[in-house]
Order: structure tokens, then C-alpha cells, then sequence
């Protein structure tokens, strides 16, 4: 991947797939907005800049660009030179904050649910912070996924795995919000005979970057980096369940923070399904899943993951499941772009962006719908109504481990 | 090490690449298309060439040599164009095959007549021999006003001199208030796709005599152009036919779009947003292909390869201290012998540098390569655009090594 | 009715014009093709230091080094001030350092040692061969937006200018020159203009104009080419420091950077022929001061004739003739009367050139009034009200570029902003609104797409005009100032010019982009031209 602008033969691929170019005009598209303006940048020239914020950073222009530029990052630059002038705004401080508050939240979820949902809140918070009073808050769990790891039992007690060791990045929102995402996953790698090992962990720092805070994401990039490098050398692979934070460690570290020391930790970075994908390709895969009705499964690739090339490892690994039918809706990004979805001058957008997923998910008739990512699933639930999982909840249902 | 197994690999994912992967999928294989970005077809009028601007394109096609199409034979061609043909029924997007085997007549932006084998569903379909349109039906090119990618009268005025005596009109209709100003077509085809806006622009478009041909800009929709279209045609009165645009143009988009989904609903891996950067072999067999991807290398175990990494355009072709090389295999490269472009940009001869490409034998293997394919603009010796053959020898290259690899490997 | 008629739109002839309506001559400027078809639009756009010359022509570097000051004073509109150094490489001889610093002192050219650790850093693109460096008062010139402002500041003091006309006779009255004979170049009319004093400034075509009146001039045609580069290799000119040869020369020129030249004698003026190996040479030469010279993408090769005489003490080689000018009134020279030619020179010195010729003119038609063209700024600067409504349309980043590429007709462009649709983009590499190709549009009647190129960098960016070429042709023919008929013409004339460029760059990066363009028109067109 390449952001030299020069590269770019203004075939118009990248505008013409682009979900927020075609939903609004103010956006000046990825073609314009990022090897056009940057090719003038480069000549000295003024740039009009107005419009570029509306990107949803869905990088669906880098994965179409035939000359393997990324006019997301081009895009991306202004907004990080902004912050770097005049630091975060309070609303994006919050947004991108989630951790802090969760510790607090997730000792007292009910009042802190209660609150977020109580709509005169909600409108108070649209009028001070323009948080989108539309956009449901994720519901805070009662206790961390790692308080729940750290109580329980050790399941191999003093005998080495048989299949050895795996490092968990887990992420915020299993951490605080989604607990279960955590225990499912547990579940299935020590169903298949790995130990399962939890170091301390700070957020991956994506929603500070996508927000253009690059120093403070880097103080917790290399404290990430520091607790799972000795895991990498010594060939433990590390697993993720948030799409976002696996693009996040596996390329952003390296490519937009220049952590040193992160190249080395992403060749071990595995989305979970494309490292039990690769044990099945091994044959270290159990397969007894237990017998099963029929279910038409339409999952939604997050568009982070898309970026990974490692293709839909979720929709191939779940077709060993006899009675599972997963299949990819391909219907484009959801629109929730993490933080950005839960403003309001982005709110419309978002659902604007999210239509053709919707209509997709309401044409399946499937009740429930599965995606790895927490943002484009609380989106589909917001658009549709409809239940959606991560496949590893769906996996671990059919190993009969639920 | 990152690694994956499957029995087909395709790289690139233009129209080449998801034929074969359809073709491998078909003899049963697990394949897997690696893609560093989206094909050329997704730019294109969405039309389906096979060859020549002549009326019958299996007649003219006979007379070649070195050409792709000699390498396949016509059978070979016949059944893929049938197998893309029924696969495009099944994603929703019928194209239909001419009763009589001959190229059909669509018209460009400029009002120029151009032929075609496969038109793009719902493109402009034109009939020009007066024995074949008693009547001479009238044409009416109606424009969308604020977009400044389509003008009626240019196109009228081509027509009126490709078809003397055929009354042709040409008329501008206003975009509903408050549509934005500078529209691209993409977001046209999107604002159509809203029942709202779309309804106050079925206000505004006149209603034709019975039996006119209509034409307006390719811009009527997206996924859903079939309702669009079906909807601006009754209140019209008349079908209505579209014009592509100079590019990109949308009838190539909805093609793409349906396709992903298509070859993926088939089972097979998809892959964007891998480089194929090298490969292992042993004693003149691919093992495994090396992508790169975000999070790093990642080794794919192969039976077969199937290489529709496409020219210049997609990039399987480069041009390094000026010899033309292949980026991913270093396959011998048949460069232009002379002068790398004809002078006159529209020449019918076309240009060298645009037939240069990977020779192979009969089962499109480059010499020595026992399990390597290759199919569409990476294979030597035609230029799609001076001969009008580019969709049919992707779609016939792409379909014959698919089924030649998935059948080797099953 | 005009006293004077100046053959030649280029710099010089321009340059003329202005000097003579400045002193109250009424003129006519008669060009065959488009304002600045000859030398003037193909070259690298460098406005000289005189360093070039100190060593072999300091005559030449004396002239430069006095009109740099003038013109980046009285043209601000048309010189990027990028400024100039001069780059010795460990392969050059470092003796040729001390003879050319001498040199420049003694000719009066700026030269200033610079920190090479710093230059890198500022000019990371720089080849590690590089030994010392000098910073020189080069700059560039838009080419264009000088003669066209010459040409407005001209035609608001009351001259003429009529293109596209070619002479192709004199109005001989016995042995005097009494006017000349014009065809249209666009239509079957022919004309003729009757003057007291024609002024022959017709660049490399001199030599045939100065044969109508049965006068030989030994001027030799020097044909030299250029590559034009995608984005900005440099932000300021590059010179080798070594005696003047070919591919040692780098000019940033808005977007693009030029790299130049070469020096082959042809026959003919005309003679545009790019050859590979010229073409192969620039890259393999230009590569040793700039090493991303050798892979970077070059858009397209031009050529252009230089128009050289040979003066006393001619060399071997056309590199060594010297580029001073030089006036001749042929009454005294040749016995025709009412003929005056300026040959040599180079656009640096264009002013100083037109000074003397007038100077000349003047004397021959009795007018006393002295030269003030150095004196006076070319144009008055754009009113600040004026700019500041064209941020009303296109935004204050925007109209700041808008403003500069239209020195002279700001007024007409303003208002077809204000028209509907007036700031849509109609080229997106280059920012180019509709309202300034309608506004140029109108004030050339009939204009090709490549007349409307060369006065707003339409097509002159990324994608070389494939994609705003058929744009702007439609909405000309959608303003009404094209015939719709014609429009598909228009796109074909702008893409034929734009290939030919093209293909001479050929094989190199910018491959698959000409591929690119093939593909969009022959779909257009149906694959073959109709």
C-alpha cells in the first residue's frame, strides 16, 4: 500500500464505491479528497478541506484502489493535524474515553444504563455534547470480562495446554460491555485444547486515532506492544474478537504510529476466526459440534476486517457446522464508523450509509445476524431491529459449550 | 506463519478472475480469489463484448490468429458465454444472448453507434436496419438537467447522422428543487433509489408516443435500476434505454456488485486487500502464493493457480526500465516489437503496448508451468478496445482456466 | 487603423505590441495559431538567473541577470519566484566551479553558497552525488499568463491582436514593405492588412517571413525536448553546474515539474518530432541530479524550436551559438524598406528585445515617446473587492488560484461565476469551475478545447484532460457556446494533441494512464474514429 498520490491514474473506483460519497454530496469523495487534494498540497497550493471530515474511515476506497493507494489515510491527515493544534474536543474526549468510564460504569451498570437511555438525558447530552440522542448507548455490563477471567478456575491447572498457548486482546467493549463475547471465546479456544493467557491491556487506541489523537494512542500503543511482544517471540499467537482492534495492532501501529516493535507483534495477530480457520486447515480443529436445526445465517463482514485481506474466515469456518448456512450479505458498511455514528451531525449519515444493509438483513427473513464487529452489530440492531451475535456466540452454541 | 489452504487460487478478482473462480467452484473446488483491488469491468458500459464491430462476431472471430480466441476454440467461448449468462440470471442481473448470435447496437455519449454481443441490462438497444425497424420508430434522447456528465443534443445530433431519417429529439428535464447542485452520477443513481425523490422526478418526464425509443444517462439506480428503470418507463410510456457514460459508468458498477455477492453466495473466498507478492514452486508446480496483507505475509497452499492479475490497468503488468514486466511470477512478458503506440490514438490497428501480455499454450499455461493459468488481459496478443472483444475473452479465458485447474485438482 | 503590424504572438511579439501601444503606435499582432503557439509555450518555463550563460555567452547572462529583477516585478502574475540553484555533482569538473563563479560576478548574476545538508533536507530528492551547491535568482514562468498578459495590457490601450491567421505574403509597394497578407487558419478567409512598419517577431519563423520580402537571414532552427513530470520533483529550479548541456535543467512549474532539454538542428521550425532516444537521454541525464527523475512518472514529452542565428564566433555545435537577440531594419541591412526584424534572444529577454525593436520602430515612424514598459507593472493587481467575490463561489483556498490564473479577465470570469452552476468543477485535478471555461470560452468565439487549456490548466493535471476534456465539452455545448454537433470534435482534437505528448513519453510510468485514455475514447467513440 502505497499514499503517494502519485499513483493515482483518477480511474474513479474509489469514488464510485465509496458509501459516504454516494449518500452525501458535501463529501468531496476519496479521489478528490485525498491524491487530488494531497497532489496540490504537494504544488503549493491552498486546499479547500471543507467536507473531509464526513469520512467514515470504512477504507473501502483503499481495498478497490487498483494502484494500492489508501486515499483514507490521505483524508485521514488533516484531522490529525488539527488535534495536534488544538487537541480533542470534550465530546471526542468522551468518545474516545470509553475505558475510563467503563471501570466506573461497569461497578454500578444499572444506574449508568438507566441514565444513558433516560431520554431527557439524551436530549440534554444532543444540546450540550451534540451525542446523538437517536443512537441507543451500548449497555455497560454488570463486571469486567477480566474480572470474570481472573475469578474463575484455571482450567488446565499445572498441565501445559495440548495445543499450547494463545494470547486474548479482548477490547474495550467485550471488556466492559460485552462480557459474554469474552466467555464464548474462552470457551472455544479451550474446547480445543488451548491455554488461554490475559495479559494487561490497555484500549487498542482506535477511536483516539480515528478522532485524529495520535500522541495519546501512542502512549497506549506501546504499552500494548510491551505486554504482547514477549508473547509474539516466543510464537504465542494473539487472538482478537473486535475487528477494530485487530487492524488496529496488526497495521495502525506500525503504519500510522511507528510503534517500534509492533512489526513484530502483527505477524502473530489473528482475527479468531482466521486463526481457527488456520487450525482447521491444520486438522487441529475439533469438529463435534452437536446436531442442530437448520439456520439461514446472513453475516456482515465489518469493514476493518475487510481491509485485512484475510476474507470472511467467519462465513467459512461456520459452513463445517451441519444445519448452519452463513453467508455473506455483502450489502456494504453499516454506517456506524464507531464514535462517528454517535454524533449527531453524523447520526443521518450513518443511517443513510446503513440502508442497503438494512434492506438486506429485512429481505434474509433471518432473525438473527452475525458480524465480529460490536459496532457494526449495535448498528444493525439500531437499523433493522433484527438480533445480531458474534459468530463466536454462534460457534460456541454449536460445540453445545453455551 | 500465516497460512491457508485451498485446491484453485485466483489472483485478481476482475471479470477474468471471478469466471474462473466460478468455473473451479463448479468442478467442485475450494477456491479462493486474492484481489489487491476492483477490475476494469466495474468502470466499464456494463456491456459484454465478443468481437469486432461486424454483425457476427463467431464469423469474425474464425479469421484469427495468435489471439486468446484461438487458443480456446469456439466451443470453449460459446460455453462460458452460457455459463455467464445463466450465472447472471441467477444474481438477479439477466444479460441475454442474441437469438441470432449477432452483435446488437447500443449508442455511446456522443451519439456514436457501437457494438456489442452482451448488452448491459436495461442499456439503449438500438436497431438500425430499416428492414428490421419498419416505421422507423422515433428515438427521444432525454437529458437530466445539472448533470453535466450527459448532453441530449450531442447524443442526438450522432444519432441523427448514424441513422439518416430516423426523427430523433432531444430534450432536458429538471432534477426535483432542492437536489443538490454538481451531482455525480453515483449520487444521482443513489437519490433515484429513494421513492421520494424519485416519484417528483417521474413528475417532470414527459410522456413519449407508443413505440419511441427512449434514452437517458446510465444514472437510473443502483442495486435496485430494475424497479427504477420499470418505474421511469411507464411514465414515459415507452421503455427506456440507457446510455452509458464516458466513466465510471454505473451499468458496470451494478455488474461488479452482484458478482461479489454472486461468487461469494457460491462459496467462494473472496479476499480484497491482498498484494500476491511471490510464490514457491517444486519441479515446475506452484505450492503456495505469498500475499501481503496488513497484518503481514500470509502463505496460500495451491493445487492450481489461475493468474488474472489483468494489464496495465490491474496492475499485472508494469513497466520497469522500459521492458514490460509480470508482477507477480516474473513470467516471460512478449513486449512490443516497434513503436509501443500507433500515432493516431483511435486507431483500428489499436496499440502494441496493449497487445503485449503472457504467451501460453492451448490450456493457457506459460511454458514450463505445469498448474499456473492465465486468463484474461494479461494473455498476449489482443487489444480489447480496437477489436471490441475485451468482456468476451475475459469471460472465456476466465471460464476455460477455472474449469482446466479445478478439473486438474479434483 | 494601425500604423504598425507585429507578426508573431509569442513573447517577443507580445512584448512589441505592449511597447507599442504603451507609446501610442496603433498595432496589429497577427499569429498563425493560438497565442503562444511557438518557442514561448515549449520550453521549460525557466526564467533565467543568467547563471546558465555567466561562462560561454556572458552577454547573454548580463541581459538575463537585469530582466530577471524587471519581469518578476512587472509581471508577479506570471513568475513563480521558486528561485534556482545551481548543483555541482562529484562527476562534474570542479574546475568549471571557480571559472563560472567569476563569471557570474562579472555579469552581474546573484550567487549565493548554500549549506548542502540543509538543501537535502529541503530538497530531499537531491542526489547523493551532489558536492556544492548555489542558490540563484532563477524562477518560473507561466508562459501563457505572460504573452496573454502582454497581449491584454496591449489591447486595453486600443491594440489589436487576430489569431490563428497566417502570413502568408508581404504587401510589397516596389521594394517597400507596405503590410501583409493573412489567411484564416480556421476558415477559407484571407485578408489583407496594410501598415507602415510591419515588424517581423516571428521566433523560429522568422526566417520565413524575412524570405517573403526576398531577404535570407541565417537563423538556424534548434529543436529541443522536454518531459513534463506529474507532481513537483523539486519546489524550486535545479541547474547542473557544469557547461550548458542537455537534461540539466529542472523547473517546478504549478503542479507539474519540466525537465529539459535538448539541442538538435532541424529543418523546419515545424519539426516537432520527438525522438526515444532524446527522450531516453533527458530521463538517463536528469536522473543524475534528481535520481527519482529515472522512475517518476512523466506525463507526457513536448518539443519545442529554438531560434538561434549565427552570429560571429558560431561554434560547433547549435549549443554553442550565443542566445543574444539582435534588431534589423532591413531598409539598411537588405534595401527593403518598412521591415523590421528581431532574431535570437530567449523569453528572459523578450522585454528588453521589444525595447529595441520599438526603439527602432519608433525612430523609423517618428514617434518620440520613450520606452516605459520596465518602468510599469504589466498589469495592475486584482482588486481585493474583485477576489474576494470570487471567494463567494469557490471558497477562499480556491479563489486565490482562481484569481492568478486569470490576471487580465478576472471582471468576465467573475460574472460567470455568478451564473447557475457558474462554480461547478469542471476539471478536478487542476480545481478549473465552469465559470472560467465559459468566460474564456466566450471571449474566443470559436475556441478548441486546447485554447481553452492553455488559459485556465484545464486537462493539464493527472488525468491529462481525458476525463474534463468530454465534460467541458458538453457543457460548452450546453452553454451554447459550442454547436452540440461539434462537441464530440472538440474532445477528439484536445485527446489527439494531449497523445501525441503522451505516446513520445512512452514506455514509463505513466503507461497504464495513456492505456486509461485509450480504453474511455475508443468506448466513446466505438473503437475506431468516425
Amino acid at each position: 500500500m502505497t499514499d503517494l498520490y502519485d499513483a493515482c491514474l483518477k480511474c474513479s473506483l474509489c469514488e464510485l464505491h465509496c458509501p459516504v460519497f454516494r449518500a452525501a454530496p458535501a463529501f468531496p469523495g476519496p479521489k478528490n479528497g485525498g491524491p487530488g487534494l494531497e497532489r496540490l498540497r504537494a504544488a503549493g497550493r491552498p486546499v479547500d478541506e471543507t467536507g473531509l471530515d464526513l469520512c467514515l474511515g470504512c477504507r473501502t476506497c483503499e481495498v478497490v484502489c487498483p494502484a494500492g493507494l489508501s486515499p483514507a489515510a490521505l483524508i485521514h491527515r488533516p484531522k490529525i493535524e488539527k488535534v495536534r493544534r488544538s487537541g480533542l474536543p470534550p465530546r471526542e474526549w468522551l468518545l474516545t474515553h470509553t475505558n475510563l468510564m467503563g471501570e466506573v460504569a461497569v461497578r454500578m451498570p444499572r444506574l449508568t444504563n438507566g441514565t444513558l437511555s433516560f431520554t431527557p438525558v439524551r436530549i440534554g447530552m444532543e444540546k450540550a455534547l451534540r451525542i446523538a440522542r437517536r443512537r441507543p448507548m451500548p449497555r455497560y455490563a454488570s463486571g469486567t470480562f477480566r474480572d470474570w477471567f481472573a475469578r474463575r478456575p484455571r482450567p488446565w491447572h499445572d498441565r501445559p495446554a495440548p495445543n499450547g498457548k494463545v494470547v486474548y486482546f479482548h477490547g474495550c467493549s467485550t471488556n466492559y460491555m460485552l462480557p459474554e463475547i469474552g466467555r464464548h471465546t474462552v470457551a472455544v479456544l479451550e474446547h480445543n485444547g488451548f491455554e488461554v493467557l490475559l495479559p494487561p491491556q490497555k484500549c487498542c487506541g482506535l477511536p483516539l486515532m480515528g478522532n485524529g489523537e495520535l500522541d495519546e494512542a501512542r502512549g497506549w500503543a506501546r504499552y500494548n506492544v510491551a505486554q504482547l511482544k514477549p508473547f509474539a517471540q516466543q510464537g504465542i499467537p494473539i487472538v482478537f474478537t473486535s475487528t477494530s482492534c485487530s487492524l488496529t495492532v496488526k497495521r495502525e501501529y506500525e503504519h500510522l504510529l511507528g510503534i517500534e516493535g509492533a512489526g513484530e507483534v502483527a505477524p502473530l495477530c489473528y482475527d479468531l476466526f482466521e486463526f481457527l480457520g488456520q487450525l482447521h486447515d491444520e486438522g487441529r480443529l475439533r469438529t463435534d459440534f452437536r446436531a442442530r436445526g437448520e439456520e439461514v445465517l446472513p453475516y456482515h463482514q465489518p469493514c476493518h476486517q475487510r481491509v485485512q485481506g484475510i476474507g470472511t474466515p467467519a462465513v467459512r469456518l461456520l459452513k463445517l457446522v451441519p444445519g448452519l448456512h452463513a453467508w455473506n450479505m455483502d450489502a456494504g458498511c453499516c454506517g456506524a464508523s464507531g464514535t462517528h455514528g454517535f454524533k449527531r451531525e453524523k447520526y443521518d449519515l450513518s443511517m443513510l450509509v446503513g440502508e442497503p444493509l438494512r434492506q438486506a438483513v429485512l429481505e434474509s427473513g433471518a432473525h438473527r445476524v452475525i458480524s465480529d464487529c460490536e459496532a457494526c452489530r449495535w448498528q444493525i440492531e439500531h437499523l433493522t431491529g433484527r438480533q445480531a451475535v458474534h459468530p463466536v456466540t454462534v460457534l460456541c452454541e454449536a460445540y453445545g459449550l453455551l | 506463519m500465516k497460512t491457508q489452504s485451498y485446491d484453485v487460487i485466483v489472483i485478481g478478482a476482475g471479470l477474468a478472475g471471478l469466471m474462473a473462480a466460478l468455473a473451479a467452484r463448479e468442478q467442485g473446488a475450494e477456491v479462493a480469489v486474492l484481489a489487491e483491488g476492483g477490475g476494469a469491468f466495474e468502470l466499464s458500459s456494463g456491456c459484454i463484448d465478443l468481437f469486432g464491430a461486424t454483425e457476427s462476431p463467431w464469423t469474425a472471430m474464425t479469421g484469427l490468429r495468435k489471439h486468446p480466441y484461438t487458443l480456446l476454440g469456439a466451443a470453449a467461448v460459446r460455453e462460458a458465454v452460457s455459463a455467464f449468462v445463466a450465472a447472471s440470471g441467477r444474481m438477479g442481473l439477466p444479460y441475454s444472448e442474441p437469438a441470432d448470435g449477432r452483435n446488437q447496437v447500443t449508442v455511446t455519449a456522443v451519439g456514436n453507434l457501437r457494438t456489442t454481443y452482451l448488452p448491459a441490462p436495461g442499456a439503449a438497444v438500438i436497431r438500425p436496419d430499416p428492414a428490421a425497424d419498419p416505421g422507423r420508430r422515433p428515438v427521444a434522447v432525454i437529458g437530466l438537467q445539472g448533470m453535466k456528465e450527459f448532453h441530449p443534443g450531442v447524443v442526438a445530433e450522432g444519432l441523427k447522422r448514424a441513422l439518416p431519417g430516423t426523427p430523433v429529439t432531444a430534450r432536458w428535464v429538471p432534477l426535483p428543487a432542492g437536489t443538490p447542485d454538481d451531482l455525480q452520477p453515483v449520487q444521482l443513481a443513489r437519490l433515484l433509489e429513494e421513492p421520494v425523490f424519485r416519484a417528483k422526478l417521474l413528475q417532470a418526464l414527459p410522456s413519449v408516443p407508443a413505440g419511441t425509443t427512449v434514452l437517458m444517462p446510465a444514472v437510473l439506480g443502483l442495486d435496485g435500476a430494475e424497479a427504477v428503470r420499470a418505474d421511469v418507463s411507464a411514465a414515459l410510456g415507452a421503455p427506456v434505454g440507457e446510455v452509458p457514460l464516458l466513466s465510471p459508468s454505473l451499468p458496470g458498477l451494478r455488474l461488479a456488485t452482484r458478482l461479489y455477492r454472486y461468487v461469494q453466495r457460491r462459496g467462494v473466498e473472496l479476499c480484497m486487500g491482498v498484494q500476491a507478492a511471490g510464490a514457491a514452486a517444486e519441479g515446475g508446480r506452484i505450492t503456495t502464493v505469498t500475499g501481503q496483507t496488513v497484518g503481514g505475509p500470509v502463505t496460500y497452499r495451491a493445487g492450481a493457480v489461475i493468474v488474472a492479475t489483468g494489464g496495465l490497468l490491474g496492475r499485472g503488468l508494469e513497466v520497469r526500465d522500459r521492458t514490460l514486466c509480470e508482477t507477480v511470477f516474473d513470467l516471460p512478458v512478449e513486449q512490443p516489437g516497434g513503436p509501443w503506440a500507433d500515432a493516431d490514438l483511435l486507431s483500428v490497428r489499436g496499440h502494441a503496448f496493449v497487445r503485449a501480455g503472457v504467451r501460453t499454450d492451448d490450456w493457457l499455461r506459460p511454458e514450463g508451468r505445469a498448474n499456473l493459468y492465465i486468463c484474461g488481459k494479461l494473455l498476449a496478443g489482443y487489444d480489447p478496445y480496437a477489436e471490441g472483444c475485451g468482456g468476451g475473452v475475459a469471460i472465456a479465458s476466465g471460464w476455460r482456466a477455472g474449469g482446466l485447474a479445478g478439473g486438474a485438482v479434483r | 487603423m494601425q500604423r504598425v503590424v507585429v507578426i508573431g504572438g509569442g513573447a517577443t511579439g507580445s512584448g512589441i505590441l505592449r511597447d507599442l501601444a504603451m507609446r501610442g503606435i496603433p498595432a496589429v499582432l497577427v499569429e498563425q495559431g493560438d497565442l503562444v503557439h511557438g518557442t514561448s509555450s515549449r520550453y521549460h518555463g525557466l526564467l533565467h538567473s543568467g547563471g546558465r550563460y555567466a561562462v560561454r555567452d556572458p552577454e547573454s547572462a548580463r541581459e538575463c541577470a537585469a530582466e530577471n529583477a524587471i519581469l518578476r516585478r512587472i509581471a508577479p502574475f506570471a513568475v513563480e519566484p521558486c528561485g534556482g540553484v545551481f548543483l555541482q555533482l562529484r562527476q562534474d569538473d570542479p574546475a568549471y566551479r571557480a571559472e563560472w563563479l567569476a563569471a557570474c560576478r562579472r555579469a552581474g548574476v546573484p550567487v549565493e553558497l548554500l549549506d548542502l545538508e540543509r538543501l537535502r533536507r529541503e530538497e530531499p530528492g537531491i542526489s547523493p552525488d551532489a558536492v556544492a551547491a548555489y542558490r540563484v535568482p532563477d524562477a518560473s514562468v507561466d508562459g501563457f499568463r505572460l504573452i496573454s498578459g502582454n497581449v491584454a495590457a496591449a489591447e486595453a490601450l486600443g491594440a489589436r491582436t487576430l489569431t490563428y491567421r497566417r502570413v502568408t505574403g508581404l504587401l510589397m509597394d516596389g521594394a517597400r514593405v507596405a503590410g501583409v497578407r493573412l489567411q484564416s487558419e480556421r476558415t477559407d478567409a484571407s485578408e489583407a492588412l496594410e501598415a507602415d512598419l510591419v515588424i517581423n517577431a516571428a521566433g523560429a519563423w522568422t526566417g520565413q517571413i524575412a524570405a517573403m520580402a526576398g531577404i535570407h537571414l541565417d537563423l538556424v532552427a534548434d529543436r529541443g525536448v522536454l518531459l513534463v513530470y506529474h507532481g513537483r520533483l523539486t519546489s524550486r529550479v535545479i541547474n547542473r553546474l557544469r557547461p550548458p548541456g542537455n537534461g540539466d535543467i529542472f523547473v517546478p512549474a504549478g503542479s507539474v515539474t519540466l525537465l529539459g532539454t535538448t539541442a538538435t538542428p532541424v529543418e523546419s521550425p515545424d519539426n516537432l518530432e520527438i525522438p526515444a532516444d532524446e527522450v531516453a537521454s533527458l530521463l538517463r541525464l536528469g536522473a543524475e541530479m534528481l535520481p527519482a527523475a529515472a522512475t517518476s512518472r512523466v506525463l507526457r514529452a513536448f518539443a519545442g524550436v529554438r531560434p538561434l542565428f549565427k552570429a560571429k564566433g558560431d561554434g560547433a555545435s547549435t549549443r554553442d551559438l550565443p542566445r543574444t537577440y539582435q534588431v534589423i531594419d532591413h531598409a539598411g541591412a537588405h534595401g527593403v524598406e518598412g521591415l523590421v526584424s528581431i532574431i535570437g534572444g530567449k523569453l528572459t529577454t523578450y522585454r528588453e528585445m521589444a525595447e529595441k525593436t520599438v526603439d527602432m520602430a519608433a525612430g523609423k515612424l517618428g514617434v518620440t515617446a520613450p520606452c516605459r514598459t520596465a518602468a510599469e507593472p504589466i498589469l495592475p493587481p486584482p482588486e481585493p473587492a474583485l477576489v474576494r467575490s470570487v471567494q463567494a463561489f469557490v471558497g477562499p483556498a480556491h479563489a486565490a488560484a482562481l484569481a492568478e490564473r486569470h490576471p487580465a479577465h478576472l471582471t468576465a470570469v467573475v460574472r460567470e461565476l455568478s451564473a447557475p452552476k457558474g462554480s461547478e468543477i469542471l476539471c478536478e485535478c487542476e480545481q478549473v469551475t465552469r465559470g472560467e471555461v465559459i468566460a474564456v470560452a466566450r471571449s474566443l468565439g470559436e475556441p478548441s478545447l486546447s485554447d481553452i487549456r492553455r488559459r485556465t490548466r484545464l486537462g493539464m493535471g493527472t488525468c491529462q484532460g481525458a476525463f474534463c476534456g468530454y465534460r467541458t465539452a458538453l457543457v460548452l455545448a450546453e452553454a451554447g457556446v459550442a454547436d452540440p454537433a461539434a462537441a464530440p470534435g472538440l474532445m477528439l482534437e484536445m485527446q489527439a494533441e494531449r497523445w501525441h505528448g503522451v505516446t513520445a513519453a512512452l514506455p514509463g510510468p505513466e503507461l497504464p494512464g495513456a492505456e486509461l485514455t485509450y480504453a474511455l475514447y475508443a468506448g466513446l467513440f466505438g473503437g475506431s474514429k468516425r
